[in-house]
């Protein structure tokens, strides 16, 4: 829901990054993103926004790669672990022993890489 | 011919927020203020909770709000209309606060402690827990009608609860609330949060809530 900000976040980000590189004219042509489960980012928006605001800036038409760091539910009794889709509602409950489950997951997003080209 | 190359460059991507934060943190403390970041879903009781929350502490040192709504100032107008100082926000739509909107509204409200700053963070479960504001504490409050998988289905706002709050407790008769299986749902995702119950109707348990953050003083 706060594609926007985080759209204008990656951006600022990327250009920052890339302004590292000696300040020659370049061109990003790829960012890569790293996002916890949790971090809300829904990539079909993210990228509409993205494209919008990239408009005039040297990461116009760039490709948005998002790579989610998985999250998961442990139970606190036997140990069971299982991958939790983050569209889904937590399961209070261990489905192998019945324990209580707990949700191991973060909220982390990061900048990993951006490709230029120059 | 076009040169391509890949420079990796782990960080944070709300680096700009986060440093605002940390900025906002050190000037809480500069100032004295224990500073609350409230979250919660449109009409779980913000305001109302701040009503009573303000008059509790206000013998205790100075209090105010940042009201943070996406358009009106219909609460801001109502804390002030009670005597305690008050800046509104408005996002003009933004579904969230964020760190330079309260370094900007902190200016403004010219608020000395010691004492407690609160923060009415806009109404919605999911953004606003993705912004750190430099806050003390961040209270989740919940409420009875909104029902008791709250903690299940927006697991992102209540992992990161300091405090989580339930509102409404007097209308329990008439909702469908089981009180066990909403403390599950919050400690499926957060061992650690104290869990208060409370009604601003009948004033039950804010005394409570008043005396836990007193103690963080």
């Amino acid at each position: 829901m706060h594609e926007a900000a985080i759209a204008q976040a990656i951006l600022d980000t990327a250009l920052t990054a890339a302004g590292q590189d000696g300040g020659k004219k370049i061109k990003i042509i790829r960012i890569v993103i790293v996002a916890g489960a949790l971090a809300g980012i829904e990539q079909p928006s993210l990228e509409m926004y993205l494209t919008e605001l990239a408009r005039g800036t040297p990461a116009e038409g760039t490709v948005l790669e998002l790579k989610s760091t998985p999250a998961r539910l442990v139970c606190r009794t036997c140990g069971h672990a299982m991958p939790f889709d983050s569209g889904r509602t937590v399961d209070v409950q261990c489905d192998q022993c019945g324990g209580p489950n707990r949700l191991e997951a973060d909220d982390a997003c990061y900048l990993e890489s951006i490709e230029v080209e120059s | 011919m076009a040169k391509k190359k890949i420079i990796t460059a782990r960080r944070s991507i709300l680096c700009a927020n986060d440093r605002q934060a940390a900025a906002n943190t050190r000037l809480f403390k500069k100032l004295d203020l224990t500073t609350i970041n409230v979250m919660a879903s449109p009409g779980a009781g913000k305001t109302n909770l701040l009503v009573h929350l303000l008059k509790a502490l206000s013998s205790h040192g100075s209090v105010g709000v940042i009201e943070g709504d996406v358009a009106s100032s219909i609460d801001a107008e109502h804390i002030a209309a009670l005597g305690y100082p008050v800046t509104q926000i408005n996002t003009d739509g933004g579904c969230h606060l964020n760190a330079s909107d309260i370094a900007a509204a902190l200016k403004e409200l010219n608020l000395a402690g010691p004492g407690f700053l609160f923060i009415e963070n806009i109404g919605n479960l999911i953004c606003p827990a993705a912004f750190d504001l430099g806050e003390r504490v961040r209270l989740v409050l919940a409420s009875v009608p909104e029902g008791d998988d709250k903690p299940r289905k927006y697991p992102g706002i209540f992992m990161k609860a300091d405090v989580v709050v339930v509102n409404k407790l007097d209308t329990l008769a008439a909702f469908d609330f089981d009180r066990a299986a909403f403390i599950a749902g919050v400690r499926a995702v957060n061992p650690a949060a104290p869990i208060l119950e409370v009604s601003c109707r009948t004033g039950q348990g804010l005394d409570a809530l008043a005396d836990w953050l007193l103690a963080l003083r």
